[in-house]
Formats: C-alpha cells, structure tokens, sequence
C-alpha cells in the first residue's frame, strides 16, 4: 500500500491504518529503536507507541514522509526509554558511543558564542549536512540519526570500518569548524 | 548534556536526508520502489519485492517437538522472525497461491538481498519434492503435512523458506491497481498478463474453507485442536494496557465452540489481497461503545479485537487471523479482505470471545 493510502485511513480513523503501517514501515521502525535501545521488548513497545502517536497526529497532520515521520517519532520515543532506562543500566552502547563522538563536534569555550534554540541548531544541522558529499553524508546520518554500529554501516555501502570511521572523523571535524565558525555554544 | 542534546536536536534534520541514509538504501538491488507500473508487473512475475515486515511470532522461544517451531528456530535470530514481503505464486490444487518468503538471521532491514548461503540450515528439513516451475525446484517441510510453509532451491542452490499468505483473487488485484490510479489501458493489460499465465486456474474470491482444506489438511472442526484469542496490542497506552490485560489471552479447547468457530470461519469469503474493504464503517453497537471518532484511544478497538491463533493437532498453527466486533469482520495482515460477517455469527463470535 503506498504511503498516500496509509495516510487516507488515519484520516478516514480506519483500524487498518496501524496495520498497513506496522506492515510497512515496522521492521523500519524496530531497526531505529532496536539499534538504540538493543532490547526487543523495549523496541517493540517503543514501536506499538509510534503508531499510537501517529493515529494521534493524523488528522491534522499529512506528513509529507511518512518514513521520515514516522522514523522521527520512533527515534524520539527511544531515546526517551533509553533515558529512562539507563538507570538500570540497560541497552544504549551504540547511544552512548554515538553521543561520545559527537562530543568531538563541540568547540572548546572562548571567542564570542552565543546559544541557539533548538529549532536553530536543527537548521544549522542541515546546513551542514547539504554542504557533505552524498555518501558522507549518508554515513553521518545513519551514524547519528540512526544510530547505527558502524560495522552495519560498513557491510550496507561496502565498505571497511576505518573507513566509515575517518568519513564520520572529517564530517565530525567540519561540523565542529561550522559551530566555530557560527559562534555556537552549546 | 551537551553531546546529548546534539543528538536530540540532530533528530530535527530534514526528511529528505532521513529518507535518503535509510537502513537497506546503502545497496542497489534494482527490485524496490516501484511504481504502480511495476506493481502491474509484479502480478505476471514469480517473485515480487515490495517491502520488508518484522513480526514478532507469537510462539514463544522455548524447544518444541512440533515440527512447525523447529522449522522457524532455524531461521529465527534472538527470538524475532524476520519476514519479508517478497511474494510468488504457485499452482496450488486449481487456484494459484501466494507465498511470502521469510528470511534468515543476518536480513534486518528492507531491500536488501539476504546473504548468500544463509538458509543453509533449512536443508534438514527438505521434504518431498511438489514442484519444478522452471525457476525454483520447491519441497514440502519434511514431516509436515500442511502446505503452510515451502521451501525453494534456487539455481543456484541457495534455500528459502515461505509461507502461506493468500489466493490470488483477480478482482482483488484490480482493486490494487485501481487504488494507484492505473488507467483502463493498464487494468486491462494487467488482467489479460493475469489470465494468460493461469489460463485455468480459479481466480474468483474464496471462502477460508478452501484454505482450511488445500492449505491445512483441515477437513472439519475435528482437525483443529484448539484456539487461543488474545488482545489486539495496537494501543499500548494505560488505558489500552489496561484492557489488554482484562481481556487477557484465553484457550478454547471445548469441541462445542471450536466446532462453531470452525462452521463461522470455512464459510468466510475472501478477497485475497485488496483494498475493497478498506474504509468499513463499524456496523456494530456495543454496552462500550462511546461516541468518539478514535475507536483506538477510547479503548474500543481493544475491547473488541482478537488477535487469533488456531493450533491443529501436528501443532502447525494458522495465525494471521484478527476478529473485529466493531467491522464485524475477520482480516489479516497486509489488508487481506474478507467478507463482513451475518449478525448473527458475529454475536455468537462475540459470545465465545467475552466482547460485549
């Protein structure tokens, strides 16, 4: 069923919306939350909450891609869990490794900074992504949106890790050079 | 944190980029996205990809003696069956039977191809040769009577497993393209591919009783060997959480209702895979009805769905099946139709399953 259908019976509040989106995007839901949560029941009700959300936005919202949209709210919800959960120190190495490395991306005090809201960083984040070539750019995105490990990385475009790793090395190093250059604290 | 709230924030970036880096988009395997043209296509095809589903089976883990558990531990990965809507179709007893493929460890995400030599360990469990198509060489599931599940060797020799999913009903085909906006031109050629591959072949809607018999080797309600209903899971909210467990999963071994059950399920008409039956108004009323729009929120879809599972006595089990009180309906997944069903079998249905 394609997406424009699937967006149809949310609006008609169809029971075969959750359905045909379990059925389409689940799997692409689960990998999102399974890769950050590493935990399957977790994911699973990360992902039954997804729908949840989503039968609650549709109507009003037509989102222009349901993948997106859908990967967006699943990613949140996760992450979400995953603050919850990592008291019991459950789940999280590819988060934790992740956010690490992204820690590489912060410039050090001085110089004039300023602080930026959210909506603003998010902005500047694609900027920063248009101004990467496509296949770094996927491989920063599926690093750091996706949170994926980076031998999956490797094996999906064929290529080696250390690879991967310098491509996400020089993306880590021109973000940094842009927040500088924007004078961007965080 | 600092670090964290780059990564909450990196959550923000556009559609188009999420859209492009996701998981299984890395490889070119020339078989995803396609258009309503190539879905034409896909019907006279023998194999068609569209996307990948992941279900988790509702079996539990745990070591079986039924033949049926022991296929699908060979290619489970950490307790989650990794399927994946690449469908074919067969020559099955006069009507033409769709089967999904389900993949092996190691397949996670959609639109890649599984890795080579992954379903190595389904070679013990080839069973009788039941079909050469020119393509594939396929086998029946050794020590398994039904036709749930087939395996394929390649030319290649590499092996896979599928598993039952419909008829092909044309009608219901027609539907799917009309729904992508296929002009009468395009139906017409779609039909025409449709009927000069199955020249003979039956392909008008079915009951579920033809199922029962071609598929399951069930006969009768004497071939079933018992139930079990549990709660739709869609609303993991409290209140939804709530129903669920007062619903709770419940096992219905007494032959008087399976014997019911059965009589209301073989007579069911289906349409294959369509989109006839896709916006349904809810034709019931019950004692927790309320006015709102979102059956979903308000609990009622929990109240009145069931997941179903329907064991036969070798221990294969047919499990696609959900009851709807509110549609008063059987479906399944992928938006498999069938016909709503006569007031009367929906009472008796809602009676056996506690839905009032």
């Amino acid at each position: 069923m394609d997406d424009l259908q699937i967006i149809n019976l949310y609006w008609a509040r169809s029971e075969n919306a959750i359905l045909e989106t379990s059925r389409k995007y689940g799997p692409y839901c689960r990998s999102i939350a399974y890769g950050i949560l590493r935990s399957e029941e977790d994911s699973e009700e990360c992902v039954n909450d997804t729908w949840l959300r989503a039968w609650d936005a549709m109507p009003p919202h037509r989102p222009a891609s349901l993948r997106a949209f859908l990967g967006r709210i699943t990613r949140n919800l996760s992450l979400n869990r995953l603050k919850a959960l990592s008291a019991e120190k459950r789940g999280g190495s590819q988060v934790t490794l992740a956010v690490e490395e992204l820690g590489e991306s912060i410039p050090a005090p001085g110089g004039v900074e300023r602080t930026v809201e959210d909506r603003e960083l998010a902005e500047l984040f694609d900027r920063f992504l248009s101004q990467l070539g496509p296949e770094a750019r996927r491989i920063f995105v599926r690093r750091y949106w996706y949170l994926s490990p980076i031998g999956e990385i490797a094996a999906e475009y064929g290529m080696s890790e250390s690879k991967v790793k310098i491509s996400l090395l020089r993306s880590r190093g021109k973000l940094k050079k842009l927040l500088e250059k924007e004078g961007i604290t965080l | 944190m600092k670090e964290e709230r780059l990564l909450t924030v990196f959550g923000g970036i556009s559609d188009g980029y999420i859209e492009e880096s996701a998981p299984g988009r890395g490889r070119k395997t020339g078989s995803v996205r396609r258009k309503w043209g190539m879905l034409a296509a896909c019907l006279c095809l023998a194999a068609a990809a569209a996307f990948a589903v992941l279900r988790a089976m509702p079996w539990s883990a745990g070591l079986s003696a039924d033949p049926q558990d022991r296929l699908l531990a060979a290619i489970r990965t950490d307790g989650i069956l990794l399927d994946a809507q690449i469908l074919t179709e067969l020559p099955v007893m006069g009507r033409v039977a769709v089967y999904e493929q389900l993949f092996p460890p190691g397949y996670y995400v959609s639109e890649t191809a599984p890795p080579p030599g992954s379903g190595a360990r389904l070679e013990a469990f080839l069973g009788q040769l039941f079909l050469d198509d020119g393509e594939k060489v396929w086998y029946r599931v050794k020590d398994m009577k039904e036709l749930k599940y087939l395996i394929s060797r390649d030319r290649d020799g590499e092996l896979k497993l599928w598993e039952f999913h419909s008829f092909v009903v044309l009608d219901g085909l027609l539907a799917r393209l009309r729904a992508v906006e296929a002009s009468e031109q395009e139906l017409a050629d779609a039909e025409d591919a449709i009927r000069q591959r199955w020249l003979d072949a039956d392909l008008t809607p079915y009951t579920y009783g033809e199922v029962y018999r071609m598929v399951f080797a069930v006969e009768s309600a004497e071939d079933l060997a018992y139930i079990v209903a549990s709660p739709s899971t869609a609303n993991n909210q409290p209140l939804g959480l709530e129903i669920q467990k007062q619903v709770g999963t419940h096992r219905f071994n007494d032959r008087e209702v399976i014997s019911r059950f059965y009589d209301a399920t073989a007579n069911v008409v289906c349409f294959g895979r369509s989109n006839q039956v896709g916006f349904r108004d809810y034709r019931y009323s019950y004692s927790f009805s309320t006015d709102a729009a979102n059956k979903l929120d308000s609990g009622e879809e929990t109240w009145a769905t069931r997941y179903l599972r329907v064991v036969l006595p070798s221990g294969t089990s047919i499990d696609r099946w959900k009851y709807s009180a509110l549609s008063g309906s059987f479906y399944e997944f992928d938006g498999i139709a069938t016909e709503p069903l006569p007031e009367e079998t929906v009472s008796m249905l809602n009676e056996i399953f506690g839905i009032e």
